[in-house]
């Protein structure tokens, strides 16, 4: 009964949801491209603060961005603070579920010889594609959080490998903070340097560089360990057989 | 187009938070519920033959065809804070589990 | 240099730092509050850029008076909070540092998106202060529900960016009031929906009861007296910038505002723990709140909220205290125990009878200028309401003063034998800084004018909106 309802009340829910909706944003027809009017627009054309330069790919420098990929452009370098924060929601979560589990001893796990064998040769391969991945978020696509995500699969397929946790975990709580750390630090010194928090202060290069985009690469490679080290934190709470109540 | 698959979603996700009453089942339905509005939002800045927002050698030099980077960029963000909150309710699931041996909320019924 | 960014990411820092060095986490969250006031004091007020990007592109504070006067409510009871809480503070030291960042950053930041941001960081750091009661699934439930508001504002802020294009929150209701009202109604749900949990409306809000009514002297005044007030003070600042209300949606959440106001004292009423009577005098007085923001009277309400938070903070900490010493929280356990704690017993009566609104407290001229406030909309039968049931509340709250001071059994002469044996509520330094947040309440009644003057400002920095829900019905 309790099941009927609900469905009758989803169904009344979506139709009012397709109805509105429908007649505000056209469903079947997207545009053609972006309106001319719309922010993104200046993300995309680097011309926040002025100017009108076209961004060529390899050949424009000294842009107000030096990111090739964009989106990582809005996350790291216009929307900056909204990273912090999130990665503020990741340090809290993985303190918590340590506060929550954090009491229990580490469980041994057995493993078959397959596993065994497969994990010792994959996992530093997994670890190395993350550290690729966020030192190239400027780049292409990726950056810090898939690639510091890639780093904690890695710890967990090594983890159901050899059975139990091998790793420090001090060192890890020592990278998280450090990451963390000097993550502001690089945003104070842009307070203190440039004018406002979390500014690009070094020069921004050639748009596709490896070396460009001046602190971006920097931050999403601290966003990309801290990531790891807390992904990784929040396995090894979990492994954590005894639940103490 | 895509929009109706992330609305379905999130319609699917309210659904299964109103009917069930097992805790990993909860999670389960917050988490559809949270890829609905994920893929609402992926699906607001989309415009036709949409480009990957990234420079590389061989995009049109106009950069007409890139799709909204805003909302991808707030995806990532939504993506992570998901995670999170996913992370710390199944720590407390187990802590329940751990008092009362069950995942399932109504035969835990009122603690007091 | 002295900006008030420093507010957000001081914490923050020393957050960082203090999982490595545990020992001192209790020794840093007080510094950064204590540093946290000087740069109230110092920072110049305005706009803020971060990044070096101008709004629309980039992410900006809003550090005005309206964010000064909550800031420097939040950062005073945290303080409090902190202390009093002592050992509890210690364990969930970062947690506190995390909280503190995530509702300095929610009352500044001028970007609906970034709002989205810190209001999760503030509730994901909240889960886990509630789990300190050991009531995993009350949490359980309250993460749930959080979570699924979380999405549901975070829907509303992307609509609200697909249709006007911007995320900047001040004067957005001007490029919002533009639209057909059939477009702007789908998103300003979504936002309203999105805050009524934390709000503690109606349906949505049921976690605050078991979080509040099973809380201890750490969750209970955290709850109750710094993020009541940090999301009362969100919500204002959303209602006098972002929320167009059309008469479906005004109404509509002006009667589950007044609905949460008037069944939550009728169930604090019924109460027999004075926990969770306290739990729905607080869904109560947020209903309050709401009624008062949705008519656009912001100067009562912050008045409204600076009351309440004082006097719940004060309320919680010796209800948790003395229900922690003697094991009880019911009212048969606990009669006459003030005989036991008479400087604790005054505080709470100063606290009760300013949150109840007599005469001479704080409270009776916020209630006097919200009464006012709302008779100049013309809605004459909301004033009515709320006098029905600030009886109710009255009534209550003394029936708990009386039990409470009074050993004697119904019908009998007060004797000092039924008196429950006295055990120690709270320390010696706990009952001194208590004392000293009832003498701002008190203070506060002496001079409510005064108080006045200086709100007045701050309510004035908040109302860019001048269109009420009061004039859209009347038309």
């Amino acid at each position: 009964m309790k099941k009927f309802i609900s469905f009758l009340l989803i169904l009344v829910l979506a139709f009012f949801l397709m109805t509105s909706l429908n007649s505000s944003l056209d469903f079947f027809n997207p545009p053609n491209s972006l309106d001319e009017t719309r922010m993104s627009n200046a993300f995309i054309h680097k011309n926040a603060s002025g100017g009108s330069d076209p961004v060529e790919f390899g050949k424009s420098t000294g842009l107000e961005d030096g990111s090739a990929n964009i989106v990582t452009s809005v996350v790291v370098d216009y929307r900056s603070f909204d990273t912090l924060g999130e990665i503020t929601v990741l340090f809290i979560s993985a303190l918590g579920v340590g506060l929550l589990l954090g009491a229990g001893t580490g469980a041994k796990q057995r493993s078959g010889f397959i596993l065994k064998t497969a994990a010792k040769l994959i996992s530093p391969l997994m670890m190395v594609t993350g550290i690729f991945i966020f030192t190239h978020g400027h780049l292409t696509p990726g950056g810090g959080f898939p690639g510091g995500s890639m780093m904690a699969t890695a710890f967990l397929l090594n983890y159901f490998g050899s059975g139990s946790i091998s790793t420090d975990l001090k060192s890890l709580k020592w990278m998280e903070s450090l990451a963390g750390v000097f993550y502001i630090v690089i945003g104070l010194i842009g307070l203190f340097v440039a004018g406002s928090f979390l500014q690009n202060y070094l020069p921004t290069g050639t748009v596709g560089h490896l070396f460009s985009a001046g602190i971006i690469p920097i931050i999403y490679v601290l966003v990309g360990l801290k990531v790891g080290s807390e992904v990784s934190g929040i396995i090894a709470d979990f492994s954590k057989s005894e639940v103490t109540s | 187009m895509i929009q109706f698959a992330g609305i379905a979603l999130i319609l699917i996700g309210i659904y299964g938070l109103m009917t069930t009453k097992h805790m990993i089942k909860l999670i389960i339905a917050l988490n559809v519920l949270e890829l609905g509005a994920n893929i609402f939002i992926i699906s607001v800045g989309f415009v036709k033959n949409g480009l990957a927002p990234i420079l590389t050698a061989d995009v049109p030099s106009d950069l007409l065809n890139f799709v909204d980077p805003l909302p991808q960029a707030m995806v990532l963000t939504a993506i992570v804070i998901g995670f999170g909150a996913t992370a710390l309710g199944l720590a407390v699931a187990r802590k329940v589990y751990g008092k009362y041996q069950t995942y399932d909320l109504s035969v835990i019924g009122g603690e007091e | 240099m002295w900006s008030p960014v420093w507010l957000i990411v001081l914490p923050l820092l020393m957050a960082f730092i203090s999982v490595v060095i545990k020992k001192q986490q209790y020794l840093l969250l007080n510094l950064s509050i204590l540093l946290n006031l000087a740069v109230l004091y110092l920072a110049p007020q305005g706009m803020v850029i971060i990044g070096g990007f101008r709004p629309p592109f980039g992410i900006s504070l809003n550090f005005d008076r309206y964010a000064f006067i909550s800031l420097l409510l939040i950062q005073v009871l945290m303080l409090f909070a902190t202390f009093i809480a002592g050992p509890l503070a210690k364990k969930y030291g970062t947690v506190l540092l995390v909280l503190l960042a995530g509702i300095n950053g929610m009352l500044l930041t001028n970007d609906l998106f970034n709002l989205f941001v810190m209001i999760e960081v503030v509730s994901i750091a909240s889960f886990i202060i509630s789990t300190s009661n050991g009531k995993f699934t009350h949490t359980f439930h309250y993460l749930i529900l959080a979570s699924v508001g979380g999405v549901f504002f975070l829907l509303g802020a992307v609509m609200v960016y697909a249709y006007t294009g911007t995320l900047v929150v001040q004067g957005l209701f001007a490029t919002l009031g533009q639209l057909p009202n059939a477009i702007s109604l789908i998103p300003m749900m979504l936002i309203i929906l999105g805050l009524a949990v934390e709000l503690k409306l109606m349906p949505v809000g049921s976690w605050a009861k078991n979080i509040y009514g099973n809380s201890n002297v750490l969750t209970g005044p955290i709850f109750a007296a710094v993020l009541a007030p940090a999301f009362g003070f969100v919500f204002g600042r959303m209602m006098g910038e972002v929320v167009v209300l059309n008469p479906i949606t005004g109404y509509t959440l002006l009667f589950m505002a007044i609905a949460t106001f008037v069944l939550g004292e009728l169930a604090a009423y019924r109460q027999k723990d004075l926990l969770k009577t306290l739990a729905f005098s607080s869904i109560a007085q947020s209903g309050l709140a709401i009624i008062l923001f949705t008519l656009n009277l912001p100067f009562a309400a912050i008045l409204l909220l600076i009351n309440n938070a004082l006097a719940k903070s004060i309320l919680f900490w010796v209800a948790t205290g003395v229900s922690t010493a003697y094991e009880t929280s019911s009212m048969k356990g606990l009669r006459g125990v003030f005989y036991n704690h008479r400087i604790l017993g005054i505080t709470f009566s100063i606290a009760s009878l300013s949150l109840v609104g007599i005469p001479l407290f704080l409270g009776f001229y916020a209630k006097v200028t919200a009464v006012m406030a709302i008779f100049t909309t013309g809605l004459i039968w909301i004033p009515v309401v709320i006098l029905a049931t600030a009886i109710i509340e009255g009534a209550y709250m003394m029936k708990w003063l009386l039990q409470l001071w009074s050993p004697a059994k119904e019908g009998h002469l007060a004797s000092t034998e039924e008196v429950p044996e006295k055990r120690e509520a709270l320390n010696m330094t706990q009952i001194v800084a208590v004392c000293l947040v009832a003498l701002i309440l008190f203070v506060f009644g002496l001079v409510p004018q005064r108080v006045g003057r200086v709100l007045s400002v701050a309510s004035q920095a908040e109302i860019s909106q001048v269109e009420t829900v009061a004039e859209g019905g009347g038309q």
